[in-house]
């Protein structure tokens, strides 16, 4: 943890660095009546590709092109750095041409999205670790099949308990409480939000049965009590897991458009700038 | 705790692929099959358990991981008694995320490909809208001054009229962006176009020869770090010889309101040699604002004031008195600026008696000498030269000729050097008794040639006058000098006067068609007579002698005189500015090159004096200003705010009027130094002349307005008050060509 510090102190402080060096060159280079949007445009540029680059990177293991860490270390913080270049290369204004609103979403979307991505990828893990101290930790992939694992087993002590016992408090509690909780993932963003009302009303409603359950009853919804919060902690773990997938099918697509754009925009760029290059 | 859901053992755990683009559609279900879709998204269930055949039968062969053999083995027909049903696979997260990425894409292209694939032009020619295209690539609102443009992209941009595959090929071959910059001079063509692109609009020569003279000064510089970090970093952008493009200062697309103009003082002072801090701290004194010492006029608020105006009623009886300065002056249509109201307005009451009274006798501009006919040398002289008049001045200097006559005569170098020896040997010409027969010769044959330049003049009029003014000043006269300098001539007076003066009265003669004439001049004199005999109109202009103004011959001494007719007249200030430019153009330096350019001297000094009772006098109020040339010339006009736009500083009374000030506050007239005084009184429009000439800027023509000092506007010009930004005080396009009637455009 504490390489990890030092790691990130070192790497801010070359961010601010970087930063302050490119506002005062673009500061300079007005005084000097220089083209700064060129300049600083053309740093944007240099670093959405780079930024984009990493994608292909992780496409290409074989290729001696560094440490994924690295490339990931790097596209943080020029991800970050590319949103001091913006502001630079707007100069601080808000664009008002429709072409340049869209160019601009765009641009803030992917560093607004990238920026989400960072955090959840810094949040979720040491949740999912804490949760993982009371529970176990999943693949996402197989997250489904466990999910069906439990279904399965509860399903079987309900209808063994409906042979048993002779009565049909615990089946038909199942069929309609617990049924559709045990179905697929659920109380997804109330996981995501760290609440845990949903499954604590679960538990009290499953607690109130416990009058109206015989001996035999009572062991069995026992055990149902612990599928309910294996399940729980599934529901958790996909909740946490999905976000850290699902966040780049905003990230990656808006990042192609962007490229797209500002392919467009250089072109347009060099076709009317009117000389000021 | 339950039961770990997972197990990650080996035999246990089989390993996740999750870059593979489909997966098991059983997968919802939790019950995904253990091999997978191909990667073309075809299930491959029956591949789970593939039965072999062994003997009679078939044996099942299920891998491990899959689960192992299973215990009821193959059925009969050899298929598996366990098979996994089908599925229709669906595509994994990476897959689906890849789709997603691909249709964006596409979408951006297709989306630029229909917007902007047709180009920017106007789909009819005429129309008032823009195309969608045009509006969603501006990247802005153009300023108020160029809203009209809006519609048009191709008005300002080469590649407004192209399309997208020009877009691609002029981004990758690149353009001349002084191409871009021409656009902007067909509507601000109000600089010289050789130079327009030029910082300051100035030529790079002459931008080198006032930042010399800059850097000659000596002046100190104050250590901006961000500037000297400037030009560490970069250089200021320029194109050949250090042309600037338009776009280098001006950003368009800002906004409506957006300033064009707007350059921080960091920014000006970029090209320049020296820095200071700001306007209160470092910036160079103001010299000489906003009048030079040396007043452009021979007016000296000062002399004016304190005595002039005290003693009006005995010397100027005409003469309207200011009662303040707006008496004088006057704000110009544009409100920045005081100016001299019109002559009239102003100076007029008091000297335009002077310029052309009747009461004053005009400039002599042909005169016959006095000439010494009764000895007996004179009567020899009588003899050869004909009719002379005998009346005439009897005082002054009486080899006196009209210092014009004598420019004409030396139009012969023979006659000229007969006068310069008749001069040089102190011959007077009313006193010819003592003289040699060589003198008299002499003397008669100046006689003579002023008798003909009579004749040729009467005969030829303006062209026998320009041929000799041509003779006499070469190819240093243009044409229209030519024609100003004879403007207005009146042959019908000269021809008159010659029949009084030069022409015997003829003797009653029956046959008047066969007395001899005396010599040419009774021909030429005869003829103007037979063309109005003949009815055919004189084409000079007639003689003014009613109004006493313009030509005139005064019989009291036997010459042709000019009387001005009003302010600004026009033959003399021709004869002045030629004068001005000929004779004394180097460095005040009195030429002997000519008789005819010494006699130049002459005009000057006719013209100048101002205590001569003489109409005219131009130069006494009017000065000669040094320009950048060789050539000096007369200022005739006072400061006019027309040419405001096209000096490096600029100002504008308007907005410093609303404070509580007056024309004093600024302007407070100096009291005159001891110097001052002595020289006033003693200095002749001649002096003045040769000492204007001389460059001599500060001679004793000050205002008496005291200049302004630079504490006087840092008081108000200061960042946190009004602010000092450089453009507040001082133009960067100068040199502007006026527009009669159209306001300049504002940059």
């Amino acid at each position: 943890m504490k390489s990890l510090s030092i790691r990130r102190r070192r790497n801010l402080g070359i961010l601010l660095l970087l930063s302050i060096v490119v506002i005062v060159i673009d500061r300079l280079l007005s005084v000097s009546l220089y083209p700064v949007a060129f300049v600083s445009g053309w740093l944007l540029f240099s670093l959405v590709a780079l930024l984009a680059a990493y994608n292909i990177r992780k496409k290409l293991p074989f290729l001696p092109l560094g440490s994924s860490s690295t490339w990931l270390q790097f596209h943080i913080y020029g991800g970050l750095l590319s949103g001091v270049v913006f502001v630079v290369h707007i100069a601080g204004r808000v664009p008002n041409g429709g072409f340049e609103v869209v160019l601009s979403a765009l641009f803030l979307g992917v560093f607004f999205s990238g920026v989400i991505g960072l955090l959840l990828s810094r949040w979720i893990p040491p949740r999912l670790t804490t949760r993982a101290r009371d529970s176990q930790e999943v693949l996402f992939e197989r997250i489904p099949i466990f999910v069906r694992r439990i279904r399965d087993e509860v399903e079987a002590m309900v209808l063994e308990c409906g042979s048993q016992a002779e009565s049909t408090v615990v089946p038909a509690f199942y069929a309609s409480r617990l049924k559709s909780f045990f179905e697929r993932p659920r109380n997804f963003w109330s996981h995501v939000l760290h609440l845990q009302r949903p499954r604590l009303k679960l538990l009290r409603e499953i607690q109130s049965q416990e009058g109206y359950l015989s001996e035999v009853e009572k062991s069995v919804m026992g055990d149902m009590v612990e599928r309910v919060k294996q399940k729980d902690d599934l529901d958790y773990q996909y909740a946490l897991q999905a976000l850290l997938k699902y966040w780049l099918f905003v990230h990656i697509p808006l990042t192609s458009g962007l490229l797209v754009f500002v392919v467009f925009h250089l072109v347009l760029v060099y076709s009317f700038a009117g000389g000021i290059r | 705790m339950n039961d770990p859901l997972q197990s990650f053992e080996h035999k246990d755990s089989s390993y996740e692929r999750p870059d593979r683009p489909w997966v098991c559609g059983h997968l919802s279900d939790g019950q995904p099959c253990p091999v997978g879709p191909d990667v073309r998204g075809q299930c491959q269930a029956h591949h789970v358990c593939v039965p072999a055949p062994q003997g009679d039968g078939h044996q099942c062969v299920r891998p491990a991981a899959w689960g192992g053999r299973c215990e009821a083995g193959p059925l009969a027909d050899g298929s598996c008694s366990e098979q996994v049903p089908p599925c229709s696979p669906v595509r994994s997260l990476l897959a689906r995320r890849k789709r997603l990425t691909i249709l964006s894409t596409a979408l951006a292209l297709g989306c630029l490909a229909f917007l902007f694939g047709g180009g920017l032009s106007q789909g009819e020619p005429g129309t008032s809208q823009p195309t969608w295209a045009g509006r969603l690539l501006s990247p802005g609102k153009l300023t108020e001054a160029h809203r009209s443009f809006r519609h048009d992209c191709g008005t300002c941009h080469t590649a407004g009229n192209d399309g997208i595959i020009e877009w691609s090929s002029s981004a990758l071959s690149g353009h001349a962006g002084a191409q871009e910059s021409r656009r902007c001079l067909k509507c601000h063509d109000d600089f010289e176009d050789k130079y327009a692109l030029y910082p300051h609009n100035l030529s790079p020569g002459r931008l080198q020869a006032i930042t010399k003279r800059l850097q000659d000064t000596g002046r100190e510089t104050a250590g901006l770090i961000e500037l000297d970090l400037a030009r560490l970093v970069a250089n200021v952008p320029v194109g050949h010889e250090g042309a600037l493009v338009c776009s280098t200062c001006h950003r368009e697309h800002r906004g409506r309101q957006a300033d064009l103009t707007h350059m921080t003082n960091l920014q000006c002072q970029r090209c320049h040699t020296s820095s200071f801090h700001s306007f209160s701290d470092g910036h160079p004194e103001l010299v000489d604002y906003p009048a030079p010492a040396r007043s452009g006029s021979s007016f000296d608020h000062n002399s004016h004031y304190g005595q002039h105006f005290v003693e009006f009623t005995r010397t100027m009886p005409d003469g309207v008195k200011p009662e303040s300065c707006l008496s004088c002056h006057q704000d110009d249509r544009s409100g920045g600026f005081s100016v001299l109201k019109p002559f009239a307005e102003s100076c007029g009451s008091c000297h335009s008696g002077q310029i052309q009274s009747d009461a004053l006798p005009g400039i002599a501009f042909l005169n016959l000498p006095v000439l010494d006919l009764d000895s007996e040398n004179g009567r020899k002289l009588s003899q050869a030269i004909g009719k002379w008049p005998v009346t005439g001045r009897l005082l002054g200097p009486d080899t006196s000729l009209s210092p014009f006559m004598m420019v004409l005569l030396s139009a012969d170098a023979g006659i000229a050097r007969t006068y310069r020896s008749i001069q040089d040997n102190r011959i007077n010409l009313r006193d010819l008794g003592g003289v040699s027969a060589e003198t008299l010769l002499e003397v008669e044959r100046l006689v003579l040639a002023i008798r003909k330049l009579w004749e040729d003049v009467a005969e030829g009029g303006e062209s026998v006058l320009r041929a000799r003014l041509l003779a006499v000043l070469g190819e240093d006269v243009s044409g229209s000098d030519l024609a100003d300098l004879t403007v207005g001539w009146s042959r019908r007076t000269i021809q008159d006067s010659i029949g009084r003066w030069l022409i015997e009265e003829p003797e009653p003669d029956p046959k008047p068609q066969d007395s001899p004439r005396p010599n040419e001049a009774s021909a030429a004199a005869a003829a103007p007579a037979e063309r109005l005999e003949s009815g055919q109109q004189p084409t000079d202009r007639p003689t003014e002698q009613g109004s006493k103004r313009g030509w005139y011959a005064d019989d009291s001494d036997s010459s042709i005189r000019y009387r001005p007719t009003e302010h600004a007249d026009r033959f003399l200030r021709a004869w002045m500015e030629v004068a001005v430019r000929l004779q004394l153009r180097e460095s005040g330096r009195v030429s002997d090159d000519g008789d005819g350019r010494r006699a130049l001297q002459w005009i000057l000094l006719e013209l100048s004096g101002p205590f001569q009772v003489r109409s005219g006098r131009c130069m006494k109020c009017h000065t000669v200003g040094q320009t950048e040339g060789p050539a000096s010339r007369i200022v005739w006009s006072p400061f006019s705010s027309s040419g405001s736009g096209s000096r490096f500083v600029k100002f504008s009374h308007r907005p410093h009027l609303t404070l509580k000030m007056t024309c004093h506050s600024c302007h407070p007239i100096r009291r005159p130094s001891e110097s001052d005084l002595s020289l006033v009184g003693r200095e002749t429009a001649m002096a003045r002349v040769v000492s204007d000439i001389a460059g001599n800027p500060f001679g004793v023509l000050s205002s008496g307005l005291r200049s302004m000092q630079r504490e006087q506007c840092a008081t108000c010009h200061t960042r946190q008050r009004v602010g000092d930004s450089c453009l507040k005080c001082h133009n960067y396009h100068i040199d502007r060509i006026s527009k009669p009637g159209l306001p300049h455009p504002r940059l």
